[in-house]
């Protein structure tokens, strides 16, 4: 009776003490994610000298030659984002069905060449890429956007990769080999069975690189002598000059809203997948 | 669940020991200086070897040794005027000294931030501490921070001026003697076009001055005319190109907007890689403080496959830049003047400019020694014709011991590289104007613009 006693008390002890090894994540969410939201909308919507609500921090964005800025800036931005998006699936998808299929890939060492870059920071990746493309007579000053989309899908190829060849190792073989056997040509084969199959991670693939590369913004700065200016870029910028946080943050809200929207088609894609 | 326990527990200790490391110190002082990363002696060579007694520990066994006090100096580090301005007014850091650039010395001032180091005007001099500081600053140093009323507020640590560092094998000295250059690159001396293959500095108020000191060439040139045949002083000369050079007018800023815009065909953006692009060949002009072209120069002449740069300031006029030590409001006044006091003697200055780089504001004779064993001419490898006699009494003036003139021989194929822009000649630095606040909304607009130009490529 008495050690049943102290045992549930002893439950309970622990209870609170689980409760309270929560306490560090809970701060931690608030101090780097919640709390700094907040102030990226406080700054967008108030007046940086009187602290009132007010939208003309969005209207000194879009009026007059401004917004020539501003809509180049975001077209820039999604233009990177987009080409970088298409070319690396372009060429990540024909490298994860090869190193997926057993054949080619006996042991995983192909695998982890592809990865490997990964795991040398990009800052060091693109100085040496910059290298690379001057020594083989393509000068960034003179090429910005296309030294730019080598880069970027140079450090955005392994988080195109890794989902298309995480899906491709679970690709039904029977039904690819039950549409070549019910006379469906390769051409065929590929766009009825292994195209629909890989959806999903055609799908994460894309966000995987959409999202970060919307976002990134010094290797375009490395890679185009800083003539290529995104949204990443135009919000340094705006902090180093002057601090104009009001005009940055306006600029960090446009980029969540298109962060937001990108994962909001992720899941309607997904789930219309899911269901079907 | 247990481990994960354990490591909060570990990591609740160690940050525990650290705030309790912070909280209690040893020394009888604490002197907290919050300066530019690399910009003091660390007792170190070039490879990073520790080779002696960084400044700062020479610092502590001195002032324990005139004071009898033991000092604890905490050196924290910024990286532009920027960062250092938010983190101070932010109160985010609490220091004793800072050493921020002449513009923002300016803007602190304006808002009270700093603490006076009781300076007479009359006499020129500080009136306690700093006797080192009195008497060793170079004279040039002393009339342009007194002139501009930067005395009481701060003292000198380095300075130095802007122009372009060049490859000499595809520019002519000529090309980059003037801002056009920017504008009209035309072709190398193996006669392909220089386009793209000129950087100048993202950084608003150094690219901004060049095209300030370009719309009003005219004026420039012509006032440069006038100072030449003797019917300007040497004085109003700086103060009417000084005034051009500080322009942020509404007219200015739409005349600088648009010749900009001429730029982005011609020039990229870069603010650190134009050195090691330079050294590597990938670019052959750039935009550069006097300081940084030194550093390329020498890198250059080191490298396995060597290049020869050079430095130029374009004859418009350019910028004379310097920081200066400030104490924000609640220093403690005493150890920071012994520390300034300290760094202002020669052979310390010396040392810390040949670990820095930059050019000292200290004079002396130990400065004008290691001037001399850097750059002076071998007699054994020039003859006297193959020489040039360089004057620089304008800056040692008063500081070398009795008898010995500020002159020295550089050999004439060395002229306008790193000798050149390390010490300027009087008739460059002429040209030469100090960079002024433009003030909360002259800055506001000028950024907007910036901002425009910026994304405008």
């Amino acid at each position: 009776m008495e050690a049943t006693k102290t045992l549930s008390r002893n439950k309970g002890v622990v209870r609170e003490t689980r409760k309270w090894l929560c306490m560090p994540y809970g701060v931690f969410l608030i101090l780097f994610i919640i709390l700094p939201i907040l102030l990226i909308f406080y700054y967008a919507f108030t007046d940086a000298r009187t602290g009132a609500f007010t939208l003309g921090n969005f209207a000194a964005l879009f009026e007059g030659d401004s917004s020539v800025t501003t809509f180049k800036v975001i077209g820039q931005s999604l233009g990177v984002a987009a080409l970088t998006t298409v070319i690396c699936i372009l060429i990540a998808y024909p490298i994860a069905y090869i190193l997926a299929n057993s054949k080619w890939n006996k042991n995983i060492v192909l695998v982890y060449l592809f990865l490997l870059p990964m795991w040398i920071n990009f800052v060091i990746r693109t100085i040496a890429t910059k290298q690379l493309l001057i020594f083989f007579g393509l000068d960034p000053a003179l090429h910005p956007w296309v030294c730019s989309i080598i880069g970027m899908v140079y450090n955005y190829l392994p988080f195109a990769i890794l989902p298309l060849y995480n899906t491709m190792l679970k690709l039904d073989k029977s039904q690819i080999e039950a549409a070549a056997d019910l006379g469906a040509s390769p051409v065929q084969v590929f766009f009825k069975t292994i195209v629909p199959m890989t959806v999903p991670g055609i799908v994460s693939a894309a966000t995987m690189t959409f999202m970060p590369t919307m976002s990134s913004y010094v290797i375009t700065d490395a890679l185009s002598g800083r003539t290529i200016t995104l949204i990443g870029g135009q919000i340094e910028n705006m902090f180093l000059n002057g601090a104009q946080q009001d005009l940055a943050s306006v600029y960090a809200v446009i980029m969540l809203a298109l962060i937001g929207l990108s994962v909001v088609f992720e899941n309607l894609f997904s789930e219309k997948k899911g269901a079907r | 669940m247990k481990k994960s326990a354990l490591i909060l527990g570990v990591s609740a200790l160690i940050s525990l020991g650290g705030l309790a490391s912070c909280g209690g110190s040893k020394a009888d002082v604490v002197l907290t200086v919050y300066n530019w990363e690399d910009y003091i002696y660390e007792g170190t060579d070039e490879k990073g070897n520790i080779v002696g007694e960084s400044a700062i520990e020479s610092f502590e066994k001195k002032f324990f040794e005139d004071t009898g006090k033991t000092i604890e100096v905490k050196y924290v580090t910024f990286d532009t005027n920027e960062t250092m301005y938010t983190k101070l007014s932010k109160n985010l850091v609490k220091c004793d000294l800072v050493c921020p650039s002449d513009y923002m010395i300016q803007k602190m001032q304006s808002e009270g931030m700093l603490e006076s180091f009781g300076y007479d005007k009359t006499t020129k001099k500080y009136t306690e501490g700093l006797n080192n500081v009195n008497n060793n600053t170079s004279p040039y140093i002393k009339d342009l921070f007194d002139s501009n009323n930067f005395s009481d507020f701060a003292v000198p640590y380095f300075w130095g001026t802007m122009g372009y560092t060049y490859n000499t094998e595809y520019v002519s000295q000529e090309q980059v003697s003037t801002w056009d250059f920017q504008w009209n690159p035309g072709n190398d001396l193996k006669g392909n076009s220089l386009k793209k293959k000129i950087t100048i500095k993202d950084s608003v108020r150094d690219t901004y001055f060049t095209a300030v000191m370009h719309v009003y060439k005219d004026e420039t040139i012509a006032l440069k005319e006038q100072h030449e045949a003797g019917t300007l002083t040497d004085k109003a000369y700086n103060d009417a190109l000084s005034e051009i050079f500080n322009r942020h007018d509404t007219e200015t800023l739409a005349k600088v907007k648009a010749a900009l815009s001429e730029l982005t065909q011609n020039v990229t953006l870069e603010v650190d890689e134009g050195k090691s692009d330079m050294v590597r060949g990938n670019i052959y002009a750039n935009l550069a403080w006097s300081g940084d072209s030194v550093f390329s120069m020498d890198e250059a002449e080191a490298a396995a496959k060597p290049v020869t740069l050079a430095y130029e300031i374009p004859e418009e006029g350019s910028n004379v830049w310097f920081d200066g030590w400030c104490m924000p409001k609640g220093a403690n006044v005493e150890a920071a003047k012994a520390f300034l006091d300290f760094l202002a003697d020669p052979e310390v200055a010396a040392k810390n400019m040949e670990a820095v780089g930059y050019t000292s504001p200290i004079a002396g004779e130990a400065i004008w020694e290691t001037v001399k064993d850097w750059y002076e001419a071998d007699p054994e490898e020039y003859s006297e014709e193959e020489c040039d006699e360089c004057d620089l009494s304008y800056f040692f003036e008063g500081t070398l011991p009795e008898g010995e003139e500020a002159k020295i021989l550089i050999p004439t194929e060395e002229r306008g590289r790193q000798f050149d822009a390390q010490y300027p000649s009087e008739e460059t630095i002429n040209r030469c104007a100090i960079m002024k606040d433009f003030g909360a909304e002259g800055n506001a607009a000028l950024y907007k613009m910036w901002n425009e130009f910026t994304a405008s490529f």
